[in-house]
Formats: C-alpha cells, sequence, structure tokens
C-alpha cells in the first residue's frame, strides 16, 4: 500500500489573516489610522496646513472611511478609499507650469488611498492614477473608472503608488488596457530624459534586453484651510500653491523574440540596479508597447513593496501548478485553495505562496512506479532553509483513474512531505511516523473539508494511505486487523478505476 | 599486491577529495560576503538539477564566471569545467534567462571590471547520497577552467550558492 499521509498536532501557522468581516477590517483600519496619524485626520484644521515640500501626505489626504471598498488579493486584506484632499494635488508629465493656474480639474489625475493589512499590520499608501490625454479624449472624469483592482481596456497612462512620507513605491505603465513598463524609483543622480539599456552588445548571449528611461513628475499642490465643521473640505480658503518633483525610471524588457513586457515583479527594478556612469547611452530605441501583464499580483499592476513584502507573493508565483491532467490539476488547486479552512491549504498558502523565498511546485510523472502515487524532491540553502523548494510529482499513469477524493489524499500527503523537510524533520520513514502518529486526524478533517459528504471513516481510511511502513500500522494490523483491512479496502475503492467510492472525472 | 595499490589509489582519492573540500571551504570563508541573495535566488529558481546526475547522487562543485566589462557590462556568464556535462547542459538551456541585472547594484558599489567568481556546490544530504565525485583530481584541475580556459587576473568572489537536495519521498 503506499498512499498517502498526514495530520498533524502542530499548530496551525499564527500568521493567517484573522477572518473578520469587511467592516470590521475597516473599522480595524480607521482604529489603527487614528493612532498612526492623530491628528491629521479630523478634517477640522484651522490653520493654513502647507509645508514647504509638503512630504507629508498624511496633511493632504485623509482616508474617506464610509466609501472604503475592501478585497483580498494573495491573502491580503486591501481597502481602497478615496481621498479627502485639504486643497487639490494632480501629477503631471508637463513640468514648469504655474501651479497657481494649474487646471487641477482638467489634469487627468486621481489619488485614492490604498490601506493594506499583512499578518494584522495596516501599510498606508497613495495610489495616483494619471491619465494619458489620449485615453480621457477631453472626458476628464473618465479616469474614475478606475480603480486598485481594474483598469479600463483601453486605459493608457501611469499608476504610482507612494507611501505616506511621497516616496514611490512603485509604479506601472499603460497602454491600451495593458502593461508596458514597471516604474520605480530613479536612482541618485540620473537626469531626466536619461536612457540606459542593458544593449545586447554589452549584455552578451543574453536574450532580453530592459530599456530603461528617467523621467520627471511633476506633482501640483493645492493647500487650503477650512473650517473646523467642514468635514469633507468643501469650503477652501486661504490658498496656496507650490510643485514637488521626482524622478522616475520607467523600464520595459524586450526579449531577443522581438515581445516585450514589464521586467518580472520579482526583481522589481530599482534605480540603484544601473550605472548611469558605466551603462553607455548610444540610442533611444523606442519602447514596445506590447506586452502582457505580469502575473500573480501583478495582474493588476499593483502595490510591489518590497519592504514591506506586499505585491510580491503572487507576483513571484511561488506556488506553480505545472500539472497538464485536468482533473490532477483540480484537485491540486482544490488542496491548496486560500479559502479553504485546512491545515493544508494554510501550510501551502502561508509557508509556501506568501513567502518568495519557498517555492512548491506542482507536476505529473510518468516515470513513477504504479505504485508510487506521488514524490516530492526538496532542496535548499542549509544554512538558512532560504531558497527552499519543493516539487511534487503526482503519477501520471496511475493518478487520472483514482478518484478526486484519492487524488486530494495524495497531494495532502505529499504537501505534508514538503513541509516536514522544510521544518527539518528528514527522512521519509520519520515522516511516515510523525504522520500516523500525529496528523491524522488533521488530514481526515483536510479532506471532509474538500468534501463535505465523505464520511469520518472514509476520510480518515485515505488518511492512512502511503502510511504502511510506520509502527503504528503494523499496530494496527496486530490490535485490530478488521479495522485494518477495511481501510486498505476503502483505499481501493477510492484509488482503484473500478473502484466504487469517490467521484472520478471520466 | 594489486589489492593493497588499489586500496592506495582509493585512500589517495579521499585524501585528494578532502583536501579540495578543505580548500573549497577556505575559499570560502575566504570570500566576500556581499549579499547577492537576490541573485542566488533569482538563479535557484530557474535552475532545475538534472535528474540524470541526481538520480545517479552526482554533486556537483562549480563555479559561475561572470565577466565584466571596463564600463561594468556584464557580458558572459558560464560555469567552470568542473560541472558535470548534464549540469553545463542545464545550465546553458537558462543561461540567457538569468537574471544579471540583480548583480549591476554590486558592479557599481564595487566598481568592478573584471571577473565574478559565484562558487556553487549542489549537495546531496547524507540520508540521501554521499556526496563521491567519481574522479576528485580532475573535478580540481578544473575547478577554476572555464572552457578549456584557465581563469586568470583578478576576480571579485561572492558568497556561494550552497544547494541541498533531500532524499525523494513518497
Amino acid at each position: 500500500m503506499v498512499f498517502i499521509i498526514h495530520s498533524c498536532k502542530k499548530e496551525k501557522p499564527s500568521n493567517k489573516t484573522p477572518i473578520v468581516t469587511d467592516s470590521q477590517m475597516v473599522n480595524l483600519a480607521r482604529q489603527w489610522y487614528d493612532a498612526k496619524y492623530p491628528g491629521v485626520n479630523n478634517g477640522k484644521l484651522t490653520t493654513h496646513s502647507t509645508e514647504t515640500g509638503a512630504q507629508d501626505w498624511t496633511k493632504a489626504f485623509s482616508p474617506y472611511w464610509a466609501k472604503s471598498n475592501t478585497f483580498v488579493i494573495d491573502s491580503l486584506n486591501f481597502i481602497e478609499l478615496p481621498a479627502l484632499k485639504r486643497g487639490d494635488m494632480a501629477m503631471s508629465t508637463k513640468s514648469g507650469l504655474n501651479p497657481k493656474s494649474f487646471n487641477f480639474s482638467k489634469s487627468g489625475s486621481l489619488t485614492s488611498l490604498i490601506i493594506v493589512n499583512k499578518n494584522g499590520a495596516f501599510y498606508l499608501y497613495a495610489m495616483t492614477i494619471l491619465a494619458d490625454s489620449a485615453y480621457l479624449k477631453g472626458d476628464y472624469g473618465k479616469v474614475k473608472r478606475n480603480t486598485y483592482r481594474n483598469r479600463d481596456a483601453d486605459f493608457t497612462g501611469e499608476v504610482f503608488y507612494n507611501r505616506m512620507d511621497g516616496s514611490l513605491v512603485n509604479g506601472w505603465k499603460y497602454t491600451n488596457g495593458l502593461i508596458t513598463g514597471a516604474i520605480s524609483p530613479a536612482a541618485p543622480g540620473s537626469t531626466s530624459g536619461q536612457v540606459t539599456q542593458s544593449i545586447n552588445k554589452q549584455h552578451v548571449d543574453v536574450a532580453q534586453e530592459t530599456d530603461c528611461s528617467t523621467t520627471i513628475t511633476t506633482t501640483y499642490w493645492e493647500s487650503c484651510d477650512y473650517y473646523v465643521d467642514d468635514e469633507f473640505y468643501e469650503n477652501p480658503f486661504n490658498c496656496s500653491y507650490y510643485t514637488t518633483s521626482s524622478s522616475v525610471t520607467t523600464c520595459t524588457t524586450i526579449t531577443s523574440g522581438g515581445g516585450s513586457s514589464a521586467p518580472s515583479p520579482c526583481t522589481m527594478p530599482t534605480g540603484g540596479t544601473t550605472n548611469p556612469s558605466n551603462v553607455s547611452v548610444e540610442n533611444t530605441k523606442t519602447i514596445i508597447d506590447v506586452a502582457q501583464p505580469p502575473p500573480g499580483g501583478g495582474s493588476t499592476g499593483g502595490i510591489i513593496d518590497q519592504t514591506n513584502k506586499i505585491g510580491t507573493a503572487g507576483a513571484c508565483q511561488t506556488i506553480t501548478n505545472n500539472i497538464t491532467d485536468p482533473c490532477l490539476k483540480a484537485q491540486v488547486n482544490a488542496a491548496i485553495s486560500d479559502g479553504l479552512d485546512s491545515y493544508t491549504s494554510n501550510v501551502a498558502n502561508f509557508v509556501f505562496k506568501n513567502n518568495t523565498d519557498f517555492d512548491l511546485t506542482f507536476s505529473q510523472s510518468t516515470t513513477l512506479a504504479n505504485n508510487e502515487d506521488g514524490a516530492t524532491n526538496c532542496q535548499g540553502d542549509p544554512a538558512s532553509q532560504n531558497l527552499f523548494e519543493a516539487d511534487v510529482s503526482l503519477n501520471a499513469n496511475t493518478m487520472p483513474k483514482a478518484s478526486q477524493e484519492f487524488i486530494a489524499a495524495t497531494v495532502i500527503h505529499e504537501i505534508l512531505h514538503a513541509y516536514m523537510t522544510f521544518s527539518g524533520k528528514l527522512g521519509e520513514f520519520n515522516q511516515h511516523t510523525d504522520m500516523a502518529n500525529n496528523y491524522i486526524f488533521t488530514m481526515q478533517k483536510d479532506l471532509k473539508a474538500m468534501f463535505p459528504a465523505m464520511t469520518d471513516e472514509d476520510a480518515e481510511a485515505l488518511s492512512w494511505g502511503g502510511l504502511g511502513d510506520t509502527q503504528a500500522w503494523a499496530d494496527l494490523l496486530k490490535n485490530n486487523p478488521t479495522l485494518a483491512n477495511s481501510i486498505v479496502n476503502i483505499n481501493n475503492q477510492y484509488k482503484n478505476a473500478t473502484g466504487t467510492k469517490g467521484h472520478r472525472c471520466s | 599486491m594489486r589489492q593493497v595499490q588499489r586500496a592506495i589509489d582509493v585512500h589517495n582519492k579521499i585524501v585528494k577529495l578532502l583536501l579540495f573540500i578543505g580548500l573549497l571551504m577556505v575559499f570560502n570563508s575566504a570570500s566576500a560576503q556581499i549579499d547577492d541573495f537576490e541573485f542566488q535566488r533569482s538563479f535557484v529558481k530557474i535552475f532545475k538539477y538534472p535528474d540524470s546526475l541526481r538520480n545517479r547522487c552526482i554533486p556537483t562543485y562549480t563555479n559561475i564566471l561572470i565577466e565584466v566589462s571596463a564600463k561594468g557590462a556584464v557580458q558572459n556568464i558560464s560555469v567552470s569545467d568542473s560541472a558535470p556535462k548534464d549540469f553545463k547542459n542545464s545550465f546553458n538551456k537558462i543561461r540567457k534567462s538569468i537574471d544579471l541585472r540583480l548583480l549591476d547594484s554590486i558592479i557599481t558599489s564595487k566598481k568592478l571590471n573584471n571577473k565574478i567568481i559565484i562558487p556553487v556546490f549542489y549537495l546531496f544530504t547524507p540520508e540521501n547520497c554521499n556526496n563521491a565525485v567519481a574522479s576528485p583530481g580532475e573535478l580540481a584541475d578544473n575547478y577554476y577552467v572555464f572552457n578549456g580556459q584557465k581563469l586568470e587576473g583578478s576576480s571579485f568572489c561572492l558568497k556561494p550558492i550552497i544547494i541541498v537536495m533531500y532524499k525523494t519521498l513518497h
């Protein structure tokens, strides 16, 4: 008997985002905001609010809590809120304009606030969407169609994410709804108009080149006073005007095949990755505006904050399902589903998916023996356990004929192997012993979470799969042979193509 | 007599291997501890150790050589001839996908304009394989040879990439 796995007496990972309602999340965020930025969110300033540079954006923006919109991406809770502005603000690629005569209503710039909750901690960002005139076509309200998660199909322009100290986190350039460039802070000393390239002749035999151009983005500010009862800043007075500016670098990667894309968000170009003094600039290639959005968290052109590890998990695809058999693939996806209340799913999502240093890959194999339902190969850096990778293979010859329940049990077994190896418990026998002694109930529970109609008896039987080499199984055979035989029979009924238990894809 | 000679040969090979590994450890500890973790991560993500080596318990002790121009641009990347043939083949397949931009900040900050060496060790855990090398002498001879050319001149050493491979689990 060579099947599957299991359960655990270990504590569940404690870093799972607590399950709270949307309104609770907003309330928690508001409590955090009020404590973090006391006195700046009451909207009742009676004194002039300008400061030179105005790089404390919390004094310019405050969240419009009543219009919050919550959603989850890569297990992180997001709250998107309109920004209440004390005056006005707009980004522009045009510099040198008189800020006092700047027409904010026709700027094509819209700033919202994004609050991210990660493991209970909150992070606040400003998202500024700067639409191109070719997209707006004179309809300046059109920019409001774009949100954090959704861009208009024909959106052309840029999206910037800033921290509340005004520093740029990252951004994305769009052309007709597609991401065509990754925006990052420019390296110190970069000059506007500068084009840096990893030109073919410099990166010999490297099949891709990255074109980066540095530009100045100007932010126009209107700062006003308001009466204490003007909660929504509708009646400004004593307004003043000024500008701030920042250098940003926009990079597009062009492959030798002619395609182009934004550089991987796993390795967001920082301004410091190019050396203006060493990289010569010989030509000014036009950035090719044909690209697909990067995968995962970057699919919407979201926040990629390497410091706080926000937006990096999905973007870096730390769980990869390379299985081609649709039935096997579906069961893998089901077992690791983020919304599933199961230990295995938590392990997959909070150990592997949310950490770019630990990868989990699923594939199918035609070289496994018929009595091997799955196999797990792991590797890593022994000193730090960084760079840990686990490859789970499912038997492509036998498993597609098995029931979905049996496949799921196998997937759970293999994920536990990966997690135990990651945790330092080495050796198949040791791990099987741990599974048999401590994880049967957990696997049973996980299977029931996936297949609520499954009986406890069947779920427990499938949980014993693959643990025939353990002392616990030997004891069961000796002390309760009837139960042991029943477990074997149940497994066979779920595994065999002609078995009567479970659901088969074909 | 033949058996005695054979035993001596085996003994000499083991001593040579141990000496070599000892030298590697010295070399490693003396190398610059510049944080090239992002590059390491990028490399490990795209390089898959060949099954042909993994299944036969063949480890790899090699160096990655990155040649940098006088202007600080990466010009070539290769592995030393101590790498098994299948390792080199796998490396060459992903060579063009290696994200060399991740070294730009190091090249810039250290003003590098010659060669970068990154030691690479793919090893097995003890319960898996014994990390034996068929020809330790050949390994030592080729550790600093790249496509038949001995490494000459100064080079900048980065932290080694050390990956251990665990026994396959079922």
